[in-house]
């Protein structure tokens, strides 16, 4: 029996390399592709894409409770005079601007003190050439495990350029829901 | 006291000069669309007319920033805050027969933020240079609605080149 799955085993090797080449540099390219999967993940990675670069946003704020976000994966999503633009609607509406650098001074404490996962709920994009107009929506999810906890939907818009052989964020700007803005119909 | 009534003068003369661009300009600021047109004609106009460069200031948030996206294939990204573009570019456009005109907007809204997507003609002469050009672009702008009127947060364009044209989706 053992012999006999030998000469089988052998009689599919031969039948395959009689077969023209293309099939088995395809298996190769597949095999590559298999590789390519289980490599680990790289910063540049982030912003290979317009749709990367916007979730790589996501992934780095969302960390758990006593971690801090990655702020150095964050840092390099963004062009040096990007601005943060966070939106209100209270009273006749807010808006407090920052750097990330700001942002990370400001708000940092509040993301270590929480546990965080931030989602994309869907995205619309624009594009021409090497410009992109990004419209987001997110649900995010706290914990703080001491009684405070929530989820808050919203919407992120995004200004993004491409230079080099990447995206850039270089600008960004959100608002959580309200009572008139539902992101559901951002929702895909 | 003399500091205290200085202060006061000061304030009161910026009221003013605040209420003043407040009506003047109203119209400007009152809808998306309105706010980004006046963007345009602000600084379309004959070489030999002043173009409103008041007008164009009084669009923007004193840190909005205006990013060009240049070089075709080979781009580069130049960011000035408003106040540095105008200080730069107003020369040019003092001596330049200029219009700019939009061709057609994509607008999405959320709350007190909009996010417009703006095609625009364009065709200048400037005699003193011999350079004359006519062509189009795509601009992305991030506006907010506070105290009762519409700003620019931020704009990001890009021209339009032999090579690469807008979609027809943005232009018809």
């Amino acid at each position: 029996m053992k012999k006999l799955l030998i000469i089988l085993g052998f009689a599919v090797f031969a039948v395959g390399c009689g077969e023209n080449t293309t099939e088995s540099n395809d298996d190769q390219k597949s095999e590559e592709k298999v590789e390519e999967a289980k490599a680990p993940w790289k910063i540049e990675d982030d912003t290979k894409t317009i749709e990367s670069t916007c979730l790589a946003m996501l992934e780095a704020f969302s960390t758990p409770k006593g971690e801090k976000p990655d702020w150095a994966r964050l840092n390099n999503l963004c062009s040096d005079s990007a601005i943060f633009n966070s939106v209100y609607a209270d009273g006749g509406g807010e808006m407090h601007q920052y750097t990330l650098a700001e942002y990370e001074e400001e708000e940092g404490s509040w993301y270590d003190a929480n546990d965080v996962l931030e989602e994309q709920l869907g995205i619309t994009i624009d594009r021409f050439h090497n410009v992109a107009n990004v419209f987001q929506a997110f649900k995010l999810t706290y914990d703080d495990h001491k009684g405070e906890a929530g989820t808050d939907q919203g919407v992120l818009f995004y200004q993004m350029a491409f230079v080099g052989d990447r995206w850039f964020i270089t600008n960004l700007m959100w608002q959580s829901e309200t009572g008139d803005s539902k992101v559901a119909e951002f929702v895909n | 006291m003399k500091n205290l009534i200085i202060i006061t003068l000061l304030f009161a003369a910026t009221s003013v000069q605040a209420v003043d661009l407040d009506s003047l300009y109203k119209d400007d600021v009152s809808s998306i669309e309105k706010l980004c047109d006046a963007m345009l004609q602000a600084f379309s106009g004959k070489a030999s007319e002043q173009k409103d460069w008041t007008r164009f200031e009084n669009l923007f948030l004193t840190l909005s920033q205006q990013i060009n996206v240049a070089g075709g294939d080979e781009p580069y990204v130049n960011v000035e805050s408003m106040a540095a573009f105008m200080e730069e570019e107003k020369p040019w456009y003092d001596k330049t027969d200029f219009s700019e005109w939009a061709i057609k907007y994509t607008i999405r809204e959320f709350g007190n933020m909009a996010s417009v997507i703006q095609t625009f003609g364009y065709e200048y002469n400037t005699p003193s240079d011999d350079d004359a050009a006519i062509g189009a672009g795509f601009t992305a702008f991030q506006l907010i609605y506070l105290e009762e009127r519409w700003w620019i947060v931020s704009l990001i364009w890009e021209g339009e080149t032999e090579k690469n044209k807008i979609a027809e989706q943005y232009m018809k």
